[in-house]
């Protein structure tokens, strides 16, 4: 390679430069690169300042290291663990969720005196005026794992909005899934 | 998964903390990560965590304290510069001002350089932050100038700013 025409030659980029440093560059392109880098000045010189570049952001970025107590933290970890699995079955979560769910519950229980039986009824859509189940929707191509669904019965004055988890991975509510939240929806 | 904790907490921790500048608030958003990673399981734990961890930090920097807390917290890095060694100033000094180029940096070009210096792939990188793998490079080149170049300017006030009462 000539740098004498350099405007007229093809010469990697900076990005591409990047993406040779960093390794993601097909072995091919790797090879071409490297040796245009020595045969031409100007990108050997491109070449050597996206190193530094790289380097000194590395080593400044490396200032910032707080140190993980990871023995402490773990056990930590644990001890939400064990009480995230002494958590409540899905029925009565339910109940004890809080003001929203003692709401749902008083407003719910007048009609339907077993959760579990509305759990069950729950499943159906078109069982009640609105559900729209919000399950795993994809977002940043993750999905991700809670669901909500609105709620409303006969009835029951304020519709709710309840917010879960899905457990179970069937991309509904279903018996086996948690209730994180439920909340009033407050009508304009 | 006690040995993906081991493997993969130091760096989410060192990941949230030069995302946010805090801390605490580092530890605690990974331990959430780490809760969510165990109640779902995912093919690719270390990509979910770092998702996790994005959207967490998203969710942390939408509330109106934001700004006011990672100012107080520059702030009070400038006031914590005790009598101390020579060497000891000096990174306090260098950390206040990567924290402070770190900060004029947009939300994206912030995240793109943590992930680059926690050693993800070009391809990892590009679906956290919703990009094609090959732009990857090009924005990393610019987020890196960028990066020092505020770094730099900040560098030259350094003085100024940090004469002592």
């Amino acid at each position: 390679m000539r740098d004498r025409n350099f405007r007229e030659q093809t010469h990697p980029t900076e990005g591409e430069w990047r993406a040779y440093l960093d390794g993601e560059m097909p072995a091919l392109a790797r090879l071409r690169l490297r040796h245009h880098a020595a045969g031409c000045a100007p990108c050997g010189e491109r070449l050597a300042n996206a190193q530094a570049a790289g380097e000194r952001t590395s080593r400044l970025l490396g200032v910032l290291s707080p140190t993980a107590d990871v023995v402490d933290s773990w056990e930590r970890l644990t001890v939400v663990m064990r009480r995230a699995r002494r958590r409540p079955s899905a029925a009565s979560a339910f109940m004890a969720g809080g003001l929203s769910a003692a709401v749902l519950a008083a407003s719910v229980l007048v009609l339907h005196p077993a959760p579990t039986r509305l759990l069950g009824r729950l499943h159906g859509v078109g069982t009640f005026t609105n559900v729209v189940d919000a399950c795993c929707s994809t977002s940043d191509a993750v999905t991700s794992p809670e669901g909500v669904f609105t709620l409303e019965l006969p009835g029951m004055g304020t519709p709710l909005r309840v917010r879960y988890v899905d457990a179970d991975g069937s991309g509904t509510f279903s018996t086996g899934d948690v209730v994180r939240a439920v909340s009033e929806i407050r009508q304009r | 998964m006690q040995r993906l904790f081991e493997q993969d907490y130091p760096s989410l921790v060192r990941f949230l903390y030069r995302r946010l500048g805090d801390r605490d608030q580092a530890e605690d958003l990974a331990q959430e990560a780490f809760i969510r990673l165990l109640e779902r399981q995912p093919r690719n734990p270390r990509a979910y965590l770092f998702t996790t961890a994005l959207n967490l930090v998203r969710d942390a920097m939408r509330g109106e304290t934001r700004r006011t807390r990672h100012l107080q917290v520059l702030a009070a890095e400038d006031h914590e510069v005790e009598p101390s060694p020579e060497n000891e100033l000096l990174r306090s000094e260098t950390a206040a001002g990567v924290r402070a180029a770190l900060a004029q940096l947009s939300e994206r070009d912030h995240t793109l350089l943590l992930l680059w210096e926690e050693g993800f792939p070009y391809k990892e990188i590009a679906d956290l932050i919703g990009v094609s793998p090959t732009s990857v490079g090009p924005l990393l080149a610019r987020a890196q100038k960028r990066f020092l170049k505020h770094y730099d300017y900040a560098g030259q006030e350094l003085p100024r700013a940090n004469a002592s009462d």
